[in-house]
């Protein structure tokens, strides 16, 4: 029975990696012995060689020479010149295979990859100038119908566009489609549309990011301003970590610089149209008809003023004699005789000048009057 | 209402003083008990100059052109005796007849000012009608902007300020009056209540001025 269950346990020891070191080299029919060959042929070529059975050791132990486990529970004798061995571990499989070491001419994209492009007038169906370029697929369809939608937004909004041609993030490109090139070879498309920037966006490195205005735009954004924007862009798309998102942040951020630029713009043609207006000081006025319009001016100036003048003194005469001339009233009162007087009782204030130096409050007449009267 | 003499509060139908027994005969026995006959602009004491004298005319005319039920009387007297200019404007509103007035503005509608120009006072006196509106305080100030000029002898100016200052108390006054739905013109169409006793008192005056102290 125990013999039984020993081998039913083999197969799992064999597949472990001590199974595979205690297991030795004696192989019996067991299940999966394909797969169970070939990982202990892949251990076998990392691992040392095991122990094998001599026939001496044979006959020591049938003699009793060889006592076996005396290695285990004896005294452990130490052999000098033994030597440790590094141990070997098992590594487990490589779940992702390293990036492959490409070739520099792998990454360079092709004059075919790059003709796709520009191989036709970028026209959508609807017969709008598409501002988003990626023929190599690397958006998905909804990422890219996201792009699409955000560019066509900014282009109602602005007048400025954005053509964005999408790379990976390895991809290289030949001179003869740098920028500055195709921006003028794709400008001819966006003609009609007016001012536009091209931007090469590589999918995964933001930081390989170019940009290339109008010359329209060139003409007055000054180039440290255009680099400043692609460098906030830039910074704004490693916000994020996803390849898609960092490309939303991106532009997000171009297209607020853009409404910046765009509002230059808009100051620079202003004060071109000011520029262009003749200054009224360059015409020449005839210095006759200067002076006699002056005259004119300074007589209908003088006469204005007269007559304002005029209209002031009469109103405020008219408004003095409406005031003298003016009649105030009383009610009538009851008469009411005090002190036997026919006509008037009213005693009102009574104030002294003898002192300069006092105010009248001080000189006024409160006191009783009766000394005179008493001397009368 | 204040007596004259001992400027105290009294009733407004009070025969005599309560406090010390004042009335009109006490004054009388003063000044006279009869009428004077004066102009609304007497200069006893000779201080206006005619130029002084005509403008200040000007300006009592204006003053009865703007009140037709007043008038405004200026009296510049000398009192070599103590004065009582308080009493003695009582008893000159009362027993004065102006010639320069017309019959139909009664004493009871004039304001007096009083100045004796020996003493180096001046006081304002009105009558019944004006009680109401021309209150003791109003009269200060009239002759305390006016002091100015009194104190430099200025007495048409000193007397024009007190004249514009109570032209504006008295049209405010008006106004008021007018704004509170009071028959304003009432006594002007019937005028004549007193006209009879005013009328008889100037015509007095015109056959023979008794003379008085004044």
């Amino acid at each position: 029975m125990r013999l039984g269950f020993c081998l039913c346990l083999f197969p799992l020891v064999v597949q472990s990696p001590l199974g595979a070191q205690s297991a030795g080299p004696s192989d019996d029919t067991k299940p999966d012995r394909g797969q169970a060959e070939a990982s202990r042929e892949k251990l076998s070529s990392r691992l040392p060689e095991l122990p094998v059975w001599s026939p001496s050791d044979y006959e020591g132990v049938k003699k009793g020479e060889i006592v076996a486990g005396e290695n285990f529970f004896g005294q452990a004798t130490v052999d000098p010149e033994a030597t440790i061995e590094p141990p070997v571990l098992d590594l487990p499989e490589d779940v992702e295979p390293l990036p492959e070491q490409l070739d520099q001419n792998e990454l360079l994209l092709s004059s075919e990859q790059m003709a796709a492009y520009f191989r036709s007038a970028p026209e959508e169906p609807l017969g709008e100038v598409a501002l988003i370029k990626d023929p190599q697929d690397l958006l998905s369809q909804q990422e890219f119908r996201d792009c699409a939608s955000f560019l066509s937004y900014h282009s109602n909004e602005s007048e400025i566009d954005i053509a964005l041609y999408l790379f990976d993030e390895r991809q290289e490109l030949s001179e003869e489609y740098s920028i500055d090139k195709v921006h003028q070879l794709d400008g001819d498309f966006f003609k009609d549309s007016g001012p536009v920037v091209s931007v090469y966006f590589h999918l995964g490195a933001p930081n390989r990011a170019q940009l290339m205005m109008s010359p329209e735009i060139r003409a007055v954004i000054p180039q440290d301003e255009q680099e400043r924007a692609l460098r906030a862009s830039i910074v704004e798309a490693f916000e994020k970590t996803d390849e898609a998102l960092q490309l939303d942040s991106f532009l997000g951020e171009l297209s607020t610089r853009l409404y910046w630029i765009e509002r230059e713009l808009e100051i620079a043609g202003l004060q071109e149209k000011i520029a262009g207006v003749q200054p009224v000081e360059d015409f020449e006025v005839p210095e006759r008809s200067l002076e006699a319009g002056s005259f004119w001016v300074a007589a209908r100036a003088g006469l204005i003023l007269l007559v304002g003048l005029g209209g002031f003194i009469v109103g405020v005469f008219a408004w003095r004699w409406n005031l003298r001339q003016r009649k105030y009233y009383f009610p009538e009162v009851d008469d009411e005789r005090v002190f036997g007087a026919p006509h008037a009782a009213g005693a009102g204030a009574v104030v002294t000048f003898a002192d300069q130096h006092l105010p009248p409050s001080r000189q006024r007449h409160q006191e009783a009057e009766l000394k005179r009267w008493s001397d009368s | 209402m204040k007596c004259p003499r001992c400027v105290q509060r009294v009733h407004s139908r009070a025969r005599e003083c309560p406090h010390c027994s004042f009335s009109i005969t006490d004054v009388d026995r003063v000044f006279g008990q009869d009428d004077v006959r004066l102009r609304t602009l007497t200069d006893a004491a000779g201080v206006l100059r005619r130029k002084e004298r005509i403008a200040l005319r000007g300006r009592l005319d204006q003053f009865q052109q703007n009140f037709p039920q007043l008038f405004f009387g200026i009296y510049f007297g000398s009192f070599k005796e103590t004065p009582s200019l308080r009493q003695f404007g009582f008893w000159l509103l009362n027993r004065g007849a102006f010639e320069d007035v017309d019959v139909s503005r009664p004493n009871e509608g004039g304001i007096l000012l009083s100045v004796d120009v020996g003493g180096k006072s001046a006081g304002i006196t009105s009558g019944y009608a004006l009680g109401p509106f021309l209150s003791e305080d109003a009269t200060f100030g009239a002759l305390s902007g006016a002091h100015p000029y009194f104190l430099e002898g200025q007495w048409l100016r000193a007397s024009e300020s007190v004249l514009s200052r109570i032209t504006k108390v008295l049209a405010k006054q008006s106004r008021r009056a007018e704004r509170e739905g009071n028959e304003l013109r009432a006594h002007h169409e019937n005028a004549g209540s007193s006209d009879e006793g005013l009328r008889g008192l100037r015509e007095r005056h015109k056959g023979g001025r008794k003379k008085s102290e004044a």
